[in-house]
Formats: C-alpha cells, structure tokens, sequence
C-alpha cells in the first residue's frame, strides 16, 4: 500500500521574500485592518502572507532576495506617496497597509494587461497549464481584457531552446522577471544565466547569449524551479502532463541527502522537485536527484530472479522461492564444507539503514559469523576510526547549515561542487558572504573560482603528502601561539596533549621542512595556517582525498587535532565534517556494516552491548572481528572465503585491483548479488537477485549530518520486492527466523538496540522532518552540532601523526602520480547515471593531463592513451588541461570498460584497510588500441550478457 | 596459506607498525599497541596466519611486528 505524505507546512508555501537577518526584534504593524507582529526586516510581502494575506506577485518569491521588478505587489501604505513594491519595503512600526482597494487593483490590471499583451493565449494546451503564476495571477488581478491588441511587436516568435535534455527552455512564453537568472546565482551560484538587452528587448540568455548546455548551466534546475511560467518546464511535465500527487522522499545519490517531492501520475514519477523543507538541501537540488531518476525504470532493470551452477552457463529465471531456496544451500553446503567462517556479507550504502541493518544481522545469525562489511570501507572507514580515535564518535560534528557561520572554510581532498553540489552551492554562498577559502588539493577544483567569492588559497600539494601538510599547519599554530589555549585546557586531555605539543613543535614538522615532501611553499602554509586560526570559525570540509591514502586514518586524526588545537569544535560554524559519497555511507556504518562493530559503533568484544544483541536475536554473536572487504578478496584467493551475499554493491567496478577482484570473486563458490542491474560484479554471480530502486521502498538514509531522512515508497517494486524483504526471506530459508512486517518495526528494533538511536521512531520523523542522531534520552529531538559540551570520551583526545611516505612511489619505470575522482553529472559506479541523459555531459572517463606532461610524451587533446601501473593497464582518451600540477594525471572511474581501477593497486589505509585510490605511479603513452584487460572486458561483457535469458533487456548498456 | 596471503599480511602488519600512534612507554608499549589494534580489527583466521608465518621465520617483518605478534 502507498502511503501518501505530502505536509502543506507554512514552510513549504511561498512567502515571497526570504525571512531576514535576526536581529532579536519585532514589529508590529497593521495589514489590511489586522495587526500583525513580524521579525525586524521583514518585507511587507512576507509579513501579509504571514497573516494569510496573499498580494499577488511575480518576479517575488521567497528563497530569492526581493527585486522589485514586476509591480504586481504594489500597496498603498498610509501616510506615504505612491504605491510601492511591498516585496521591497520593510515594515516598519505602527505601519499601516493597504493590499486591496480600487487604486492598487487598477494598477495590477494594468500590469498585468502589459504583461499578457506579449504573452501566448494558448493556456489550454500550455504545459504550464494547472501550474503557472503568470494564469493565476491574471485571475487574481481580475484581468479581462487587453486593450493593446497583440499585433505590435512581440516575442511570440522566439525560438526555443531544446539542447537540454531534460528542460526546454521557451522564450515565447517569458516574461523577464529575472527569477530564474537570480535563482542560477544566488540558489545555484554559476552565474550562468543573464539578462540579454534593453528595455524591450531584455532577454534571457546563457551564457554569451549560448544554448544552454554550451553554457556553463551545470542542469541544477533551480531556473526550472524559480520559473513562474512554462518558459523552463521539465520535458517530461511537456510529454507527460502535470503530476496529481506527490510523496516527500530522499535523494539517493550523493551523501548530501536532498528532499524531493516525487511528483507523480498514478505510479509514474513525472518530475522530482526539491522539498522546500528539505532541512539538507532548502529546496535546492543538482542534475543528479531533480532530473536523473529515470534509471529507476531503464529497460535494463532485472525484474525476475536467476539462477545457475557455474559463471560460464546461460541464467535461469526462477520465482523467487526457488532462487531464494537455491542461495541458501548453496550457503549452507559452502558452511558445511569449509566451516561457518567460509562466508560473508557486503551491505549496500545505496540501501536504506534497515535495509543494511538488516544484512550484517543475517550475517550475525544465519551464517554466524561477523564477516560483514560495506563499501564505506573503500570511503571513508579512515573516518569512522579517526574520529572515534580523537572526537570519541566516528561521524561529522556540524549541520550543513553551520558553514553559514564559518569566517574560514578548509577543503581538503574533497570537490563539492561536484560530488556534493548542493552543499557545494551553499558553501558559494557563505564565500561570496565574504568568508575566506582555503583549498588543499593536487587538483584545481571550482570552489576556487566561486564567482564574487572572497580570498582563496590553494594549497597544491603532491598526492599521498596530506600529513606532512597537516602537521606543518598544525605546526605553524602552535610555535607561532595561535592555538586556543583556553579550549584546550577546559575539553582536551592535557597529559596527551603535552605529548602532541612537544612533537608538533619539532622543527622536522616546519612549513620549510616540509615544502620539499608536499610541494606547497612553506609562506602558503603558514598563511594558510593564520588564515584558519585566527579566522574566529574555522570549518574544516573533508573527502576521500583524505581517506583514500595509506596513511587516511593518520590525516582524519590529523585534522581533529587541528580543530581541537584551535577550539574549532563544538559550535555553529567550525567543525571537522567528512562530505560522505554515497546516500547512505553513514547509515550502512551506523548499522554496524563494520565486521569488528555492532550497530552504534559497539566493538563486538564488548561483552555487554554484544548481549544485547544475543538477547534480541536469539544467538551467540562471535566476539572476534570478521573479515573485510579486502580480506575477503585474499581469503577467497587463499581458498579460504567461498560465499558472498552481496547487496547493492559493484564490487568488481569499484574496489581497486581489479584483476585482483576479479580473481576472487572467480574463485567463490556462491557469489549472491542484489542489485538494479548487471553490473560487474553481478557476472561472477550464481544467484541474481533484483533489487528495488529508493522509489520502491520505504525506510531512512542518514546524510552526511548524521541526518536520518525518510525515503518513502512511491510506486511498487519492479521485481515484486523491497530490499529488506529479499534479505528476511534469505534469512528465514537459512533457518533463522526475521518475520518483519514493514521496515517501521526494524526501525524500532535498531533503536531499541542503539544507543544513539534510542529515540528515533518513524512518527518522530515525520513530525521533526528529519533528525541528526544522537537522538536519545539526553537528546530526544537529536543533536544538530555535537560535542557542544563535552565528548563521548570526556575529552578531546591529541594524537601523534608522523608523516609515513606511502610505499607506491614513482620511478623512471612509473614517473607520473595518478589521483582518482569524481565528476558532478555522474554518480560512482554509474550504473544509476549511465542509463539518463547525465550521459550528455560525461559519455566517458577522460585522462587529464597537465600540457608539460603531454607534450614531452607527444600526446595531444583526444589521442588514445595507455595508462600502465605496477597493478595493470588500460587506455583513455587524454584531455590536456592545467586543473593538474606536472607530474600527476588524473581520471574519474564512472564507466567500467574505462578500467579505472586495473590500474590502482591494492595499498591501503594502514588502520582500516581503505584502498589507497589517490595514489598510484603510471607511464602514459600515445597507443592504437584498446589494452588486454579492456579486451578480455569487452568479450566477457558480451559473453555474460548474452546469457541472460531472452527476454531480459536488449540493449547493451557499456 | 599461499605465500600472496602471507605477503599481503605481512604488509598489513608492517604498516600498523610504522603508523600506530604511541606516546610515549617505549617498545614495550608500541608493540602492545600495534597488538591491540591487531587484535581489535584483525579476523581470528588472519591473527592464526600471522603467527603461524612468524613461527616459519618471519621473514620481512619489522621488529616491532615481530614484538606486536609475540603478543598476539
């Protein structure tokens, strides 16, 4: 059954201009007779729709400053001449206001008359039609006629713009109230839209007057939002027509984790809209979550469970009894011959936390053992132990919204403005507020040219040297007596911080020193350095080019002591915050994915939590560790690991090595895959499982805030099932016994057992919206900033970070440095991306190399390119660009037949076994031909497709 | 256990070595910290592999992978 969520909260009506800066006061004054007590600042506009009083307005809506363009909102206010704009004015004491009487009525009309008299007449068959404010509004001002005629000049002939492929954009039908452009720069912050021309005329124009995707338009959508007519409509609202009911879910792509009302036909979603309370995104959204859903419904999607005894046979679709029955023997015979310990598990960071719950409670009871684990091992595992090592709790500390507050934002290894786009777009926002940026990245990364953002530094330092960099800063701070001494004595622990002190005083740590091992002038670093310290909040913003390094769990304690050394914790605006990748990489972590942790981080050598959870479950839980990812791949390789069930993860794609991968998953005796698709991993598969996409399911995904947000099911599962029902019926065929009726009573158990999620219950979300754990006793409605007070290990812990060169160096063989990353139209994997029209913007993984590299190798823009490695090689198409300091290439690993990850090795995190994807040595060379492993790839892609049974999917999605 | 197995721990154990923080407590408190963490993360299996390897000789182990083995 459907269950229809759709709050009409005063948050998500428009109020016309944005709520101003507190400033603590009120005013009272009197709208159309009633009196009304608003905030200090407030428009006029804002203040009567609070009182349910609706001025009509065009060009006014409330997530864009006002503008004053339109006139539509004009009002007569006592005692002063003419009739202002009320979205402009402020209130002001004792004011006295008039929103309706003949005079502004006669004005509106005649508004509205010119508006309509460039305007189509084709209401009836207008996309728009039902949904446009251009219509209401005329019926609001009571227009009837239009004197003018429509005969002189007009814009009823222009040309529309269809080279998006998701929104047209249709200057007939505009009106220039500028929304859109100012959506595009104060939502958005591309500055990629302007006003083209004069008086008459003014158009809208992209870019220097381009279409639209030749501009610099990244596809957020914010103009298609802010659009008050169908000049930019959603193609699938023109094909489609307007939606009849919507369902408040969230995004399942990037761990920003926006809410979107689906907006729906019976089941078909017709368009994603941000949800204004959204309390991670605010309405804003990227070209990922507003328009890229339609993965969710690819001819691709396998829809019927399969079968077989051996990779090289044709699939067999069975029912789902037969497939599921099938799977649990073939685990219980590999338990039976090998021992309980011959199988695990991977939990899905894409899947909801009840789903992941759900997974390593399987492993925990069917199979008995702890091999459990989950592709945040591949992310940010560094994260999980860094902080838990130094902070006490292994998750960020901040809100999005605190970077609101932060005077001075460090990114390090990270690229939100593609990897996390809308908080990228907010973290624009505070910079053209002034806030000063400083970026630490081998890479030159957009941030650094936000358009009208403040003072930027960019730190380019040579990949695999981030704990040289910052011990130097850390250095700096301390010998130059900017830390926070009062900070540290109240909250961090002296003894180890007077070990920290002496150690990061040693000259061997100086700015100097180190300039030769990090490449970034020692004046940098200590500017760098000021800059945080003495900036009041200093935020620090981190991704995977800090974990993915042998040494990440060094670099995220790295980062800690920088925050703690500066009293940069516990408060809005500072803070230590890993941007998460994927959806739910919180959650699978949260839900005790980890093979050493239980649900809430609780080591399985606990003895009391571990009762905990044999009381509830019915079982002894093993209390040593269980294997890794990793480990997995070298015990299968050793003949030790023979079984794995694996949900919603592609493996094969994803982890580095591959030949490596690929031997171990060759070497298993049961492989289970749940997935969308048959991805990589899913061709070394004896059982298929289809998976449901987030549309199809109910449940929560916790954000990079520790935000848990409610994913909500909008149409039926394609293959019958949601997720977390494949897994129970595992577990019952297996002989242990789950009989859950809706992921609410696995919710119920996860907190029951958690202690952080102790208050946590689905009616909570729906009535708060959304709320960042710890949310318990101590905090029943959650804990938006943590350790405000003190830490879950009483105090702040400093720990020594000797600066280990990684052992993946460059020689004459390997004399290039190759660092990996991600690009904002395509998500991972891209097994979600590959299949919409993200593929517009990024049809293949490029090379980027710096143009002193190409050209002592010859190669030029768009030449094949080998790309060799100690691990392997493959080949890609070279782009010459100067994002990339001499000597380090780069490349994204969206497309499998790119074999990103044939060339990166398997070094890894020295604590948490996180691959080192951001360093590995390579050789370019200018090549004809694709290389072997490419090769043998393309001939087992068509191989393990065609033996998919007839009437699976025809196209061949590479 | 074949002798990548055993390389790939060895590296693994190596690393933990060179990178455990320690303050202060000399050898004596490295090695029974980078035991610790072995101990804390490291599967029951891969714990018996590296003992059995340092029991046949232990050849490529740091001293203080060997010392953090001993008390394993």
């Amino acid at each position: 059954m459907l269950h229809i969520f759709d709050p009409k909260t005063q948050t998500d009506r428009d109020l016309g201009t944005p709520p101003p800066i507190e400033s603590g006061h009120t005013v009272t004054l009197t709208i159309d007779g009633q009196s009304v007590e608003v905030p200090e600042g407030t428009s006029v506009l804002r203040a009567a729709a609070i009182a349910g009083i609706q001025i009509p307005k065009l060009c006014a809506t409330d997530n864009l400053d006002a503008f004053g363009s339109c006139r539509l909102c004009a009002v007569e206010i006592e005692g002063r001449r003419g009739l202002p704009a009320s979205c402009t004015t402020p209130v002001a004491e004792g004011m006295s206001v008039i929103t309706q009487n003949e005079r502004v009525a006669k004005l509106r009309r005649n508004v509205m008359e010119l508006y309509i008299s460039d305007h189509p007449l084709d209401c009836l068959t207008c996309s728009a039609n039902g949904d446009c404010e251009l219509q209401d509004m005329a019926g609001a001002v009571g227009l009837r006629e239009v004197r003018y005629g429509y005969e002189g000049e007009n814009h009823l002939d222009a040309e529309k713009d269809t080279s998006n492929p998701y929104f047209t954009f249709d200057a007939s039908k505009c009106i220039v109230c500028s929304r859109c452009v100012r959506a595009c720069e104060e939502v958005q912050g591309t500055f990629a839209l302007t006003i083209d021309g004069r008086g008459f005329d003014s158009t809208v124009a992209a870019g220097q007057d381009e279409d639209f995707m030749d501009s610099e338009c990244v596809s957020c959508g914010a103009c298609v939002q802010a659009c008050p007519t169908a000049t930019l409509m959603e193609n699938s609202v023109i094909e489609q027509g307007q939606p009849e009911h919507s369902v408040v879910t969230t995004c399942a792509y990037c761990g920003v984790g926006c809410s979107f009302k689906a907006e729906m036909k019976g089941n078909t979603v017709v368009r994603m809209v941000p949800f204004k309370d959204g309390h991670a995104n605010h309405g804003h959204s990227c070209v990922k979550g507003r328009f890229a859903f339609g993965y969710a419904t690819h001819p691709d999607r396998l829809t019927a469970p399969m079968i077989r005894n051996h990779i090289d046979e044709p699939w067999r679709e069975v029912s789902w009894e037969e497939a599921i029955q099938f799977a649990a023997e073939r685990i219980k015979a590999i338990q039976a011959k090998y021992g309980k310990d011959s199988v695990g598990g991977i939990t899905s960071s894409r899947c909801t936390n009840e789903e992941a719950y759900l997974v390593q409670k399987l492993v925990r009871t069917a199979f008995g053992n702890n091999n459990t684990d989950t592709c945040a091992r591949v992310c940010h595992s560094p994260t999980g132990y860094g902080l838990k090592q130094t902070l006490g709790e292994s998750a960020g500390t901040q809100t999005f919204d605190s970077v609101m507050k932060a005077d001075c934002i460090v990114v390090i290894g990270a690229n939100p403005t593609d990897a996390h786009p809308v908080f990228g777009s907010q973290l624009r926002r505070r910079l053209r507020q002034g806030a000063k940026l400083i970026v630490a990245d081998p890479r030159y990364i957009d941030l650094m040219k936000t358009p009208h953002g403040g003072e930027a530094l960019h730190l380019s330092l040579r990949p695999g040297t981030n704990v040289a960099l910052i011990n130097a800063l850390a250095h700096v701070i301390i010998t130059e007596g900017l830390e926070d001494r009062m900070f540290i004595a109240m909250r961090c622990d002296s003894g180890e911080y007077a070990a920290w002190n002496a150690f990061i005083r040693e000259e061997r740590h100086s700015p100097e020193a180190t300039e030769a091992i990090t490449g970034v002038p020692a004046d940098k670093v200590r500017e760098a350095a000021r800059m945080y310290a003495e900036a009041g909040n200093g935020a620090i913003y981190y991704g995977l080019g800090v974990t993915e390094h042998s040494q990440g769990s060094t670099m995220v304690m790295g980062i800690a002591n920088l925050a703690l050394a500066t009293g940069n914790i516990g408060r809005e605006g500072v803070g230590v915050n890993p941007l998460r990748g994927q959806n739910n990489v919180q959650g699978s972590c949260d839900m005790g994915s980890f093979p050493h942790e239980l649900p809430g981080y609780q080591h399985v050598s606990q003895d009391g939590p571990r009762k905990a959870f044999e009381d509830a479950w019915g079982v002894t839980i093993d209390n040593e560790p269980g294997l890794r990812i990793p480990n997995m791949f070298d015990a299968a390789i050793d003949g030790s690991f023979k079984g794995l069930y694996v949900q919603g993860e592609d493996i094969a794609q994803s982890d580095p090595n591959t030949q490596h991968v690929e031997q171990a998953l060759g070497s298993l005796e049961c492989l289970i895959v749940q997935d969308l698709f048959l991805n990589e991993t899913a061709k070394y598969a004896h059982v298929l499982l289809p998976g449901s996409s987030f549309l199809e399911k109910d449940g929560t995904f916790t954000n990079a805030e520790r935000r848990i947000n409610r994913v909500r099911k909008v149409m039926p599962p394609l293959a019958g099932k949601e997720d977390w029902q494949i897994t129970q019926d595992l577990a019952n065929a297996l002989g242990y016994r789950m009989d859950y009726n809706h992921p609410e009573e696995i919710m119920n158990e996860i907190a029951s057992l958690t202690p952080s999620f102790h208050s946590v219950t689905y009616q909570k979300l729906d009535e708060l919206g959304s709320i960042q754990w710890p949310c318990n006793e101590e905090h029943p409605n959650g804990s938006p900033i943590m350790h405000e007070v003190d830490f879950p290990i009483g105090k702040g812990k400093f720990v020594l970070t000797d600066y280990v060169p990684t052992t993946e160096r460059t020689n004459r063989r390997f004399p290039l440095l190759l660092t990996t990353g991600r690009i904002l139209s395509q998500y991972n994997v891209g097994a979600q991306t590959r299949r919409t029209d993200n593929q517009h913007w990024h049809g293949q993984d490029w090379l980027e190399l710096h143009p002193h590299d190409a050209e002592e190798r010859g190669i030029n823009d768009g030449d094949w390119v080998g790309l060799t490695s100690r691990a392997g090689n493959t080949v890609l198409q070279a782009k010459i660009s100067t994002r990339m300091q001499p000597g380090v290439v780069y490349t994204t690993f969206h497309h499998p037949v790119s074999g990103a990850n044939v060339i990166t090795t398997d070094n890894s995190d020295w604590a948490t076994n996180c691959p080192e994807y951001k360093v590995t040595a390579v050789q370019c060379e200018k090549v004809a031909q694709p290389s072997a492993w490419q090769e043998r790839h393309r001939k087992q892609h068509r191989k393990q497709w065609s033996l998919l049974p007839k009437n699976a999917p025809a196209e061949l999605v590479e | 256990m074949s002798s990548k197995h055993s390389e790939q721990l060895v590296k693994m154990i190596n690393q933990i070595a060179a990178n455990t923080p320690v303050q202060g407590g000399g050898p004596d408190a490295a090695a029974e910290a980078v035991a610790a963490h072995v101990r804390r993360f490291w599967a029951k299996p891969m714990r018996a592999d590296i003992r059995a390897y340092l029991q046949d000789g232990g050849a490529g182990l740091t001293e203080l992978a060997v010392e953090a083995i001993k008390r394993l």
